[in-house]
């Protein structure tokens, strides 16, 4: 039966009939390109198919709280392995500009040691952290390719001493920023020491004043300032100097220039009130009183004398 | 005139209309010994205004930009009819995707093509139908009227009408007229040219598409094809005979006033002359080609006998000691058939009476008419000079398409693109038309009344 059928085969098709020789495709080989041609075919399976494939899976994880667990473990897990590598350990910290204590405080505000991974490094952070210190106006960190944490700070810089109303003693700034709390005024002699309410908001003034009467500050014990408006400049001795709101360094300038003629601070003066600047006023002290109404007196005396 | 393919060919008009639409189309151009496939870009915006500005489509050509191109050896097809239907299908799948592939970052896959049929024996046929008009004026539904009323061409048995165009339009005696819509007039007389071949070719090329699971936007006879692209337009007018020199047979078109008047054949081609070389110098048929490309001639000269050729016999061709003829010899084998191919042209031409035409020029085209030489031969027995015609230059095409051996391909590209005045691309004059039935009504009280 088998024989029959393979002699009728072959007499329909000659076995050593010529194979078909022709380049060119098959019809289904022709098909299949020709369908993958069409772009929405082609967009399908390249595009949609996988992403929708995706997105079966994910959803399937999300919304099955032991698969979605488990997913978050490995994650976990996996990054934890690829952070801990070598590669990515931090090789060291390198922090330039402003002193050395405030580089020491700026390395703890980091908080991270070498060996730390620098795939956890977020520099963005690290930066406000270390903004955040009082001392510092900016900072720039950079992780370097090398592993190396790079820090530059601009530091600020103290250019008074300020106390507050309730008698703590802060360094500040030249924009009144706080700095940091001192313990003693003596530890920073040579800065001047703002008194009042708001006088940390106008420290330029201070400074500026300073600047236009060389001479009087060894004298100045502190600026006070006066409903935050002007300023009191009290002088060894309990003295006062009493500036106007507007103008004080004309004001000033006045004062020194009737100290240098007529020595008015090395007497016996408890204010000098420039206030209204077109009429200085003295007020003397009560030893300062007693020897003028002497000298008053005695001179009245030698009027009539006379 | 009604017949029944008619509507196959509405169809095809249909799906060509559809990929104007999508911007894409394909040609191919099957012959005998190769088959060459084109990819298109359409620009369909451009094509419908030059199409509005210009009734000749002068200005078309620009709105087209050949992406793709391949040309294969053609398998399973002889004498420009499918023998073998899978190897030929083959062939012009192999065609159609690599063409498809050059033009893949361009145009999406092409769904429509234009193919050509070189085969079937295509012949002339004219036919001549008269009516009155009906108000005086002349409409489109006159023409279509008159496009009617001609009479079947006694085509025969197993034949089928491939082209079927108007060519001469006269109104009331006045001749001459290319286009009579809106004209005054009483008599509307339209003569036809019907172009017909047999029908089972035809039959079997179109399921040879159909098998490549493409759709046909149309068939075109070669000769036809090859003569809209090799003629230029002042032959078309003042009248010329495009000679297409194919693989497998000789065909030739007349034009007169812009219209295709006669198409006739002669089964002798190319490769006849190839066969004569194989088997009068007992060669293969691929080393008769190839001495045939590269030394074939058909005018001898002085030179001729110093030149000497390899030719080896079959079996010795890897043999050291070949055979070596001389190029005299070679023309001697190939000019007999040449001769012969151009005495039975010009036996036909006489026949239909072109020979007289004055002023028509002869053009040669297709791939045979690269021998050297041929248009030499054709100036001794046709008796006017030949010029040799390439293919008009359309945007893309490249280089190795540009030779006289692809006129055929893109011609088809321009069939795709002119405007069609084919008996099928006027509407069918029914008594109920889709253009509303108020119309028709007022028209029939008109002509009772």
């Amino acid at each position: 039966m088998r024989a029959v059928r393979d002699e009728a085969e072959g007499a329909a098709r000659p076995v050593d009939a010529p194979p078909r020789t022709g380049p060119g495709p098959s019809r289904l080989r022709y098909r299949m390109q020709r369908a993958w041609a069409k772009p929405g075919l082609r967009a399908f399976v390249t595009v949609y198919l996988p992403l929708s494939l995706v997105g079966v899976l994910g959803w399937r994880v999300v919304s099955d709280d032991d698969l979605r667990r488990l997913a978050e473990t490995r994650a976990t897990a996996l990054w934890e392995a690829v952070a801990a590598r070598p590669e990515f350990a931090l090789k060291g910290i390198e922090i330039v500009g402003g002193s050395e204590a405030l580089r020491a405080r700026a390395h703890e505000a980091i908080g991270l040691g070498a060996g730390a991974s620098s795939l956890e490094v977020d520099v963005a952070a690290l930066r406000a952290r270390i903004e955040a210190l009082d001392a510092i106006r900016s900072a720039a960190v950079r992780l370097d390719p090398q592993g190396m944490l790079r820090v530059e700070i601009d530091a600020r810089e103290a250019v008074a001493l300020h106390r507050d109303a309730s008698g703590e003693l802060t360094l500040i700034d030249a924009e009144g920023v706080r700095i940091g709390a001192v313990s003693q005024r003596g530890l920073y002699p040579q800065l001047p020491l703002i008194l009042g309410e708001g006088g940390e908001r106008a420290v330029h003034d201070v400074l500026s004043l300073m600047d236009g009467a060389p001479d009087l500050v060894p004298r100045i014990r502190a600026f006070v300032r006066v409903g935050e408006r002007r300023w009191d400049i009290v002088l060894e001795g309990e003295r006062v100097i009493m500036l106007p709101a507007e103008a004080p360094g004309r004001a000033l300038a006045r004062v020194m220039a009737l100290h240098y003629g007529e020595e008015l601070l090395d007497r016996d003066i408890a204010v000098i009130d420039m206030r209204v600047p077109e009429r200085p006023t003295l007020r003397l002290t009560p030893s300062g009183v007693e020897a003028h109404r002497l000298r008053q007196a005695v001179s009245a005396e030698g009027g009539k004398d006379t | 005139m009604n017949f029944a393919q008619i509507e196959m060919f509405r169809a095809m008009r249909s799906r060509l209309q559809t990929a104007i639409k999508r911007g894409r189309i394909g040609v191919i151009d099957i012959g005998s010994s190769k088959i060459t496939c084109l990819v298109l870009k359409l620009d369909p915006s451009r094509l419908a205004e030059a199409r509005g500005t210009d009734q000749l489509g002068t200005s078309l050509f620009g709105a087209i930009e050949v992406v793709g191109a391949r040309t294969v050896q053609s398998r399973g097809v002889r004498r420009g009819e499918i023998v073998d239907m899978d190897e030929a299908a083959r062939a012009i799948r192999l065609a159609l995707l690599t063409a498809e592939k050059m033009a893949a970052p361009r145009v999406d896959r092409v769904d429509q093509v234009i193919v050509s049929f070189s085969g079937g024996r295509p012949q002339s046929f004219s036919t001549m139908g008269e009516v009155e008009t009906e108000t005086g004026q002349v409409t489109e539904r006159d023409i279509s009227a008159a496009l009617a009323e001609a009479p079947e061409p006694p085509i025969g048995e197993g034949r089928q009408i491939l082209h079927a165009q108007p060519v001469e339009i006269t109104l009331d005696h006045q001749s001459g007229i290319t286009d009579p819509r809106g004209m005054t007039g009483r008599r509307l007389s339209i003569a036809q040219h019907v172009l017909t071949v047999a029908a089972r070719p035809l039959a079997n090329l179109m399921e040879c598409v159909r098998r490549c699971d493409l759709d046909l936007a149309g068939v075109v006879n070669s000769a036809y094809a090859a003569s809209l692209s090799a003629l230029v337009e002042d032959e078309q007018r003042t009248g010329a005979v495009c000679i297409d020199m194919g693989g497998g047979s000789t065909a030739f078109s007349v034009f007169l006033r812009d219209h295709l008047i006669c198409v006739d054949q002669i089964r002798f081609g190319g490769d006849h002359v190839t066969a004569d070389i194989a088997s009068g110098l007992m060669m293969r048929q691929s080393a008769a080609e190839r001495i045939k490309t590269l030394y074939g001639g058909v005018i001898p000269t002085g030179a001729d006998e110093r030149d000497l050729i390899d030719a080896p016999r079959i079996g010795e061709e890897e043999t050291p000691e070949r055979r070596q003829i001389s190029r005299g010899m070679l023309i001697g084998v190939i000019r007999p058939r040449v001769e012969e191919t151009f005495r039975l042209l010009r036996a036909r031409l006489a026949d239909i009476g072109v020979d007289g035409m004055p002023g028509s020029a002869y053009v040669l085209t297709g791939a045979a008419s690269q021998l050297p030489g041929v248009d030499e031969m054709a100036t001794r027995i046709l008796g006017r000079r030949p010029r040799i015609g390439r293919p008009l230059r359309i945007a893309g095409l490249p280089q190795s398409l540009s030779g006289p051996d692809s006129s055929a391909a893109v011609g088809l590209a321009i069939y795709a693109l002119k405007p069609h005045d084919e008996l099928w691309d006027f509407e069918a004059p029914r008594p109920w038309s889709a253009r509303g039935r108020a119309v028709e009504i007022v028209r029939w009280f008109r002509q009772s009344w």
